[in-house]
């Protein structure tokens, strides 16, 4: 266990992406099209604000707990404007520290409305906290010149970011793990229990069902990227690849459950498709540090 | 307090920076742990989470056999159903207003087929204004069942090994 816990440290460490500079570079063009997002985000969201009109059982979690005064459509029409407001001065002004601490109030305020009916809104969970983190960005976006330790504390916060992103998959992955159903037909199963709920017809619905032998591998791989997401974060050569699987898992599911979470999407894509931690290697140094089959692999042929 | 301050005020700048950075790290490390554990204690609360904390226990279970609730109308307003119809045909005749998805309404009904069978009136209250506030004429005569099921029958084929009626309702 020690051991493990030891081998949780960025490698190489952020000195050294520091010293580079082009992690930094990236880092920051990537905040301020996170903040671009969050505009066309807001806009997929509000567009729906129909759904809110007449929408049943309205209960107000503790963010949205000051909104018992008022009249329901007040409450709803206040804090989708607000929204929209805080967003869009979040992508004008994401460099200051004020901006993007406002841009997470009105993410929180909408994301609390929209879970103040019964059940949390859990697709927007990643979207909530990576801004919570930004906050926490230095504002060095102006500065002619920044220094090492700006620097450094700037690719942290994003690290932060990343790994956060990276820990939910991991969490989701544990706990399908030790809920011990993976079996060759689990994953017919899940489709089979699911579609009744919600009603729909995906893509690709059937094919589990009818061939479920054929699927359980690419079941257990996914279990596999789910569980072991953490480790990219400490092991940066691994990022793009496990952005791509993620976003593979988020293709499959909506493919096969028509389960949509296109706000991971967003974010899968924009953090590690062109992670700033992201270095060029030999393939083989790269697949050694895959989780149990890299360092199994290495035990064999290195 | 005031060891900590005057211990900041002897720093030069650049170990004053140091120290914020070793704060910051403190900081996300300690956000990232704690979101980690938060999520393991939420585990236990129905649907594993508790605002803003998330187990993110989603589609873990693969069951072979089911028990649910479903909620079968025999009566909407003045129309009787000879062939009573479930939530979820209702839903798709467009006769549930106010809830986002089917699958929203249809956990609805299994928190109310829950509080019925566990014989919690308050809920059993609470739930059925919910569900009742939901149908778009009144008033509306429904019965709520516990079916079980094996999963991959009944998604092929619909067939149900068993029922059970909890009661008859009529809304207000």
């Amino acid at each position: 266990m020690k051991k493990i816990i030891g081998k949780l440290t960025l490698s190489p460490s952020l000195d050294y992406f520091v010293k580079t500079g082009v992690a930094f570079g990236k880092a920051k063009s990537i905040v301020q099209f996170y903040y671009y997002i969050q505009i066309f985000i807001a806009y997929l969201h509000v567009r729906n604000v129909v759904m809110f009109y007449d929408r049943s059982g309205f209960s107000p979690i503790w963010p949205t707990s000051w909104t018992q005064n008022f009249s329901y459509m007040s409450v709803v029409t206040f804090i989708h404007l607000f929204y929209i407001i805080a967003v869009v001065l979040g992508a004008i002004f994401y460099k200051y520290k004020g901006a993007r601490g406002l841009a997470f109030l009105g993410i929180l305020q909408f994301h609390a409305l929209q879970s103040s009916f019964g059940q949390p809104y859990h697709q927007m969970y990643p979207v909530l906290f990576t801004s919570f983190l930004f906050i926490f960005l230095p504002d060095v976006f102006k500065a002619v010149k920044v220094s090492n330790i700006d620097t450094k504390k700037f690719l942290l916060v994003f690290w932060g970011a990343q790994a956060y992103l990276l820990l939910i998959y991991s969490m989701s992955g544990v706990l399908k793990l030790l809920s011990g159903d993976f079996g060759p037909e689990a994953f017919a199963l899940q489709v089979a229990n699911w579609l009744p709920m919600i009603q729909e017809k995906p893509l690709l619905g059937n094919l589990p069902i009818n061939y479920p032998y054929f699927f359980w591998p690419f079941y257990l791989g996914i279990i596999y990227f789910q569980t072991f997401a953490i480790w990219a974060a400490f092991r940066p050569q691994l990022q793009k690849i496990w952005g791509l699987a993620l976003l593979s898992f988020h293709f499959g599911t909506l493919l096969f459950m028509a389960i949509v979470f296109p706000e991971n999407v967003l974010l899968l894509a924009l953090f590690f498709l062109n992670s700033p931690f992201q270095q060029s290697g030999r393939a083989r140094d790269m697949l050694y540090s895959f989780p149990l089959f890299g360092w199994l692999g290495k035990r064999i042929f290195a | 307090m005031v060891d900590w301050f005057s211990y900041q005020k002897s720093l030069t700048a650049g170990e004053k920076e140091v120290l914020e950075y070793k704060i910051l790290r403190f900081l996300i490390t300690s956000f990232l742990v704690t979101y980690f554990l938060a999520g393991l204690y939420v585990f236990r609360f129905e649907g594993g989470e508790k605002y803003p904390f998330f187990s993110w226990n989603l589609f873990t279970e693969a069951p072979r056999e089911k028990t649910e609730f479903i909620l079968r109308i025999q009566r909407y307003g003045d129309v009787v159903f000879e062939e009573p119809i479930d939530h979820k045909e209702a839903f798709k005749r467009g006769l549930i207003r106010g809830f986002e998805t089917p699958l929203v309404f249809h956990l609805r009904v299994q928190d109310l087929g829950r509080s019925i069978k566990a014989g919690n009136r308050d809920r059993m209250s609470f739930y059925r204004m919910l569900v009742e506030d939901g149908f778009k004429e009144q008033p509306v005569e429904y019965e709520i069942l516990s079916i079980y099921y094996h999963t991959l029958e009944y998604f092929r084929s619909g067939r149900i090994q068993n029922q059970d009626s909890l009661g008859v309702f009529t809304s207000k």
